[in-house]
């Protein structure tokens, strides 16, 4: 008789190796965790759950709120909300020092809330913001370094394809964790505000100061079509969820369809555009769906062997504080984030990390804005640094260590928001303890 | 081979299109049974179990394109860093396990969506036939199988002429 524990360990071998050759995350899981309750439970039953899981873990009523908030954030694009949202913060603050750069991370705030991937932002904000603060003379670092550190926000402002994601993965509630991304996604833009400001007001030469723009232009920029329609929209998603009259999909459906009928409203819609941000969204979801059912197959592996229990009682048995084994993991985050995308990170260890934490006693709407922020700092620091590399596409003009070199002041701002997220945990959880639905 | 390449592609290619459609849809079906919930109080019945029926149409007869276009989520670092052959016989070792993994899905989730036919299984509540929709399963894995092969010859023929030169 083999030891289940031993299938256990294998297969995670197996995994490591298979994905380090190459291989996709979602094969890799599927396979090995099929093959390895083969071993476990023999070809029989485990033949009947390879026939019914992959149907049943995908029919979820739940994973459908990941495509419709895709959607949202393509149609809100073709909409052209990004330019008026971004447009306004430009009127407002853009005479201030550093003024451009400010706008654009507020733009990118903003836009945040209704866009859910945050490379698509780091290219639609890098090809409008950069080019504009390059005109006015702005420092190409900074101009670079506030569109990539303020586009990976939007992997913290919900809707956030990577918080969905750690919500499926953990099989958490996915209305409290978007609702809890607000208040550390605005006090990060916050900060980068201020960061922005005095790097300007301490070296001029950064950023020469726009020209003031009258009152009445102001007042102007905000009554835009495509504010209006994203105050609608953004009132009824996440009014919608807070007081808990929309579940999470309901509400990402309404978005969807609310951005939908603006664009077409606004003349802004044509075949192609249409064509092109559906099979955008269908890529982005099938392509998560799809590691979604192989990692959860995995997981029943390592929760039938006995792996899961074992291992969760192991590491809190041992004699450290449970804060040492929670930085443990952060770092383990920040490392793989050098090799992995978000979604490849989440999908290979929360299987493991979830049940850990959640026996240490952390909150996992907490331990998930972490996450959350670790990936962020991966999207913009080498090896992989996504968000760069798509700026770098969208902005030829700068090069792509200038970008890096841009980031570095943002970093450090991160890093102090991360550890004020650490001591004061109330931060994220304020907000979705006062929801109607989790009283 | 060329012909079977481009009948490939335009069948992975519609039925993509297929899924982005299912999604679209699925979006005026939530927004329906939100207005007529809630304003007009006569909520779709059964709308929960026809949403979930719908979810594994659209993922998985995009599979195979996914598959085709490379847009799986993995991890190339040492991949991209291996010479010509290293990287053809790696691609060839994984290719075999995702197809033998993904043939034996094929098969017995078709024995599961025959078995839904066969039966007139229902889903709990609102008594919705589920066949068709677990039939996409064996659809869009058969159609990966198909791929995975074709992507298996390419490389083992591309190992083989590199061995010899």
């Amino acid at each position: 008789m083999i030891d289940p524990f031993n299938v256990a360990l294998l297969g995670m071998a197996a995994v490591i190796v298979l994905v380090v050759l190459g291989m996709p995350i979602a094969f890799v899981t599927a396979a090995v965790g099929m093959g390895g309750l083969i071993v476990l439970r023999g070809f029989g039953p485990a033949a009947v759950l390879a026939g019914g899981v992959p149907h049943s873990e995908v029919s979820s009523y739940t994973l459908v709120v990941l495509p419709f908030f895709i959607m949202m954030g393509s149609f809100a694009a073709s909409a052209g909300i990004t330019t008026d949202l971004y447009k306004m913060a430009k009127a407002w603050v853009g005479h201030l020092p550093g003024g451009l750069a400010i706008a654009t991370t507020w733009g990118t705030a903003l836009w945040s809330a209704i866009s859910g991937s945050s490379t698509a932002t780091a290219a639609v904000m890098g090809r409008m913001a950069v080019p504009e603060m390059l005109a006015h003379g702005y420092d190409k670092k900074l101009a670079a370094g506030s569109v990539a550190a303020g586009a990976a926000m939007d992997a913290l402002i919900p809707p956030s394809v990577v918080m969905i994601v750690y919500g499926l993965l953990t099989e958490s509630s996915i209305g409290p964790l978007l609702i809890a991304g607000f208040i550390p996604g605005f006090m990060e833009a916050g900060t980068f505000a201020v960061l922005i400001y005095v790097m300007a007001r301490r070296n001029p030469a950064l950023a020469p100061p726009a020209d003031r723009v009258a009152w009445g232009e102001r007042a102007a920029s905000v009554f835009k079509a495509g504010n209006w329609a994203f105050l609608a929209i953004f009132f009824a998603v996440f009014g919608g969820i807070y007081l808990g009259v929309f579940t999470p999909t309901e509400a990402g459906g309404i978005g969807a369809f609310g951005t939908f009928l603006t664009a077409l409203c606004l003349g802004r819609l044509n075949r192609h555009t249409l064509k092109e941000g559906l099979l955008d969204t269908g890529k982005i979801s099938v392509m998560i769906f799809i590691i979604i059912a192989g990692v959860l197959i995995f997981s029943r592996l390592l929760a039938f062997s006995g792996f899961t229990q074992t291992a969760t009682d192991f590491i809190v048995s041992l004699p450290v504080s449970r804060w040492w084994i929670l930085i443990g993991f952060l770092i383990v985050y920040l490392i793989l984030g050098c090799f992995l995308d978000a979604i490849g990170m989440m999908a290979l260890t929360l299987p493991i990390f979830g049940p850990i934490v959640e026996k240490l006693g952390f909150d996992m709407i907490w331990f998930g804005i972490l996450v959350v922020k670790m990936i962020e700092i991966a999207l913009i620091t080498p090896p992989v640094g996504l968000n760069v590399y798509v700026l770098r596409g969208a902005v030829p003009q700068v090069s792509t260590a200038e970008i890096f070199r841009g980031i570095v002041p943002f970093l450090y701002v991160q890093l102090v928001n991360v550890a004020v997220i650490m001591l004061f945990p109330q931060v994220v959880l304020w907000l979705p303890r006062t929801m109607g639905l989790t009283k | 081979m060329g012909v079977l390449h481009r009948v490939l592609a335009r069948v992975e290619t519609v039925l993509n299109l297929c899924s982005a459609v299912v999604l679209f849809l699925l979006m005026f079906y939530v927004t329906a049974e939100v207005v007529m919930r809630y304003l007009f109080n006569r909520p779709l019945a059964g709308h929960l179990e026809a949403t979930q029926l719908m979810v594994a149409p659209a993922v998985f007869l995009a599979l195979s394109y996914v598959q085709a276009r490379g847009g799986h989520v993995g991890m190339d670092i040492l991949h991209d860093r291996l010479p010509e052959w290293g990287r053809h016989l790696v691609d060839a070792i994984t290719l075999s396990v995702a197809l033998v993994a993904f043939t034996v899905i094929a098969w017995f989730s078709g024995l599961a969506a025959w078995m839904a036919w066969e039966m007139g299984d229902v889903t709990p509540t609102a008594y919705l036939q589920t066949w068709w929709s677990k039939m996409a399963v064996p659809v869009g894995s058969a159609l990966l199988c198909l791929r995975l092969l074709m992507q298996l010859i390419e490389t083992v023929h591309a190992l083989a002429r590199g061995d010899r030169a």
